[in-house]
């Protein structure tokens, strides 16, 4: 993957092209040679297993991906993912910028398929359904989706917002629903308190971390079976980041949660599992507690030394 | 510095009031020029329907009616049209080629002088009317109330069509993003989100449209048929507010006849005063 270059060409290469960056800055670390000089005992240790990935038994498994690539025209995103996550816990996703995180995710959602230019292969199993053969919209209505930047539906009230996936999908429910689908998913969402005067207000005057919460409440409203998270908090200042964390390690005793994070101390706060994902491919996947301390893959290392990303 | 600031506050002063002043002058103007008639008639211009330049009488109703009907009646026909080029163009295939073309067609439209669309109406579209007329029984003039009103709905659908297509273009893709991923199909990310979305200006422009059919004068003029009576039917022949001001103008040689006609001016001029405040009412109601 990483071939020997001089310093000069490091400098010509193409800024734009992220993952010819990454390998730059990745060759670059390599030469510098801090890492065995600062752990040694970690360098010796490492395995020399290539690709260590976590495995679950069929029956610990929500969503099992099978060779997944993703192809944006004629340039491949995403490399043969194979990566199962469990029923109980949360998964990080981790890895330098434009290594294919978000594509990932969006992947499970089947958002690409708003884009003609996109061509995604792979198998995915919701429990035991492959919903590659679903249509989109009743995979999306099943796996919820939260996005890096807080999106509440500006049109719609902090009620309405809530219940949005129905409104959306034409669902119709009688307002004793209504009230008990807002009211309990609000207070999952740790937001009921702060809200609970203003229900019939915008979405949009909320702050932003409030915002993300009532965005994961309307996704708890559906009762997805899975939780997909893009950064959610890296729009968020620390203390509404917090909260969030909060939030995620309370709900993901109820739901699988699969977030993309590029913040390696939040990964390790609250991830249960971890993934790490570079140029597209898939790594390194394992419990956290382990890959934090005992990384496989030097790329892993070098990562979470805050070489790269 | 506070020379050169309170300098250019002055000009952006000037240039401030030059609308206001050009409306409170040209109401001014009409109003003075309208005095000889309205001493004629008195207050039964604004409410009496006939107007018969030989027996003195001048009424404006006929036209009031005759503008806000046709003016209606095309917002009403423009619609669908309008709407549908809207949202296809701007987010069914935006930014596609053909997008772009379709678009830019719309818009010339605007641009074609309305004297020519009025002359192609009475070549193409007259004809085809009075063989409608004929196959249901009814004299075929070709001109009226429908001919002219369904050609001011075609002149007006670039105006809304093209503000419509802007507004929605700027619905922002994550908070489309957001409505799929809730699994809206496309139809209800359009019916849920893009169109509350883009509502305020998607009125603003079927505001603006109709504003236009209001003042249209020159196709209206050559279509309508010119008759000074309340249509009795929906193809019968009418006049509106422009166009009676546009086909007699020149014939009103008599001071109060004259006069008169710059009553039906003022009134245009008013009415369209009262259009645009309601227009305003409006996109504060339905602003977000
Ligand atoms: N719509 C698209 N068309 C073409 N290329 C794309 C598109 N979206 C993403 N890419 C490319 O795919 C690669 C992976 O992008 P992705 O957004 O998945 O990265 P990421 O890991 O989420 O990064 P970040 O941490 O910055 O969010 C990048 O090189 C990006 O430039
Ligand atoms: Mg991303």
């Amino acid at each position: 993957m990483i071939e020997t270059s001089t310093p000069n060409k490091l400098s010509n290469l193409n800024k734009k092209d992220p993952s010819q960056k990454q390998a730059a800055v990745f060759h670059k670390m390599k030469r510098l040679k801090p890492l065995s000089i600062r752990k040694p005992s970690i360098a010796k240790k490492r395995p020399q297993i290539k690709n260590i990935s976590q495995q679950f038994s069929h029956a610990e498994t929500i969503l099992s991906i099978t060779d997944l690539c993703v192809y944006f025209s004629a340039t491949k995103v995403l490399k043969n993912i194979n990566i199962n996550f469990p029923k109980k816990g949360l998964v990080a996703i981790m890895g330098p910028s434009g290594c294919g995180k978000s594509t990932l995710i969006r992947a499970i959602n089947r958002m690409h398929e708003l884009d003609q230019s996109t061509n995604v292969t792979g198998k995915l199993m919701l429990g035991n359904q492959d919903i590659t053969t679903l249509p989109a919209m009743a995979v999306r209505q099943r796996i919820g989706m939260v996005f890096q930047r807080p999106n509440p539906f500006p049109n719609m009230t902090i009620f309405q917002n809530v219940l949005s996936g129905y409104i959306l999908t034409g669902m119709r429910l009688n307002k004793k629903q209504k009230n008990e689908i807002v009211i309990e998913n609000l207070k999952k969402a740790f937001l009921w308190d702060e809200v609970k005067d203003r229900l019939h207000e915008r979405g949009t005057f909320l702050s932003g971390g409030q915002q993300q919460r009532l965005c994961i409440a309307r996704s708890l409203a559906m009762q997805v079976d899975v939780l997909l998270l893009d950064e959610p908090t890296s729009a968020l200042d620390p203390i509404a980041t917090t909260r969030i964390e909060n939030l995620l390690q309370t709900l993901k005793k109820e739901i699988p949660i699969i977030m993309v994070t590029h913040n390696t101390a939040q990964a390790s706060r609250i991830s249960d599992y971890t993934a790490f994902l570079y140029l597209g491919e898939l790594i390194e996947y394992n419990k956290t507690k382990i890959m934090f301390t005992v990384p496989s893959d030097k790329r892993t290392e070098a990562y979470l030394m805050g070489r790269f990303g | 510095m506070q020379v050169k600031d309170t300098f250019f506050r002055i000009i952006l002063l000037i240039a401030a009031c030059f609308a206001p002043v050009l409306i409170i002058g040209s109401l001014l103007t009409l109003s003075s020029g309208f005095i000889p008639a309205f001493n004629e008639t008195g207050l039964s211009f604004f409410w009496s329907a006939t107007w018969d330049p030989q027996t003195r009488e001048f009424g404006g109703v006929v036209f009031l009616v005759g503008t806000i009907a046709t003016s209606v009646l095309a917002l009403i026909l423009s619609f669908p049209f309008s709407i549908a080029i809207s949202i296809f163009t701007g987010e069914i295939i935006h930014g596609t080629r053909l997008a772009s073309i379709i678009a830019n067609l719309v818009e010339i439209i605007s641009a074609i002088p309305s004297v020519v669309i009025g002359l192609w109406a009475i070549f193409v579209f007259i004809p085809i009317m009075q063989q409608l007329q004929i196959l249901i029984g009814a004299i075929p003039y070709g001109t009226g109330f429908l001919t002219a009103t369904i050609v001011l709905a075609f002149m007006i659908i670039p105006f809304s069509a093209t503000l419509g297509r802007e507004v929605i273009t700027l619905v922002p893709t994550h908070i489309k993003e957001a409505a799929y991923a809730m699994g809206a199909t496309r139809f209800e990310v359009i019916r849920y989100v893009i169109l509350p979305y883009a509502r305020s200006g998607i009125i603003g422009g079927f505001l603006i449209s109709t504003a236009r059919a209001f003042g249209e004068t020159m196709a209206v003029t050559m279509l309508i048929g010119n008759v000074n009576h309340l249509p009795t039917h929906i193809l019968s022949p009418t006049n509106t507010m422009a166009s009676i001001i546009a086909n007699e103008f020149a014939e009103a040689t008599d001071n109060v006849y004259y006069a008169a006609l710059i009553g039906i001016g003022l009134l245009l001029l008013i009415s369209s005063i009262v259009l645009s405040y309601l227009a305003r009412r409006i996109i504060k109601h339905f602003i977000l």
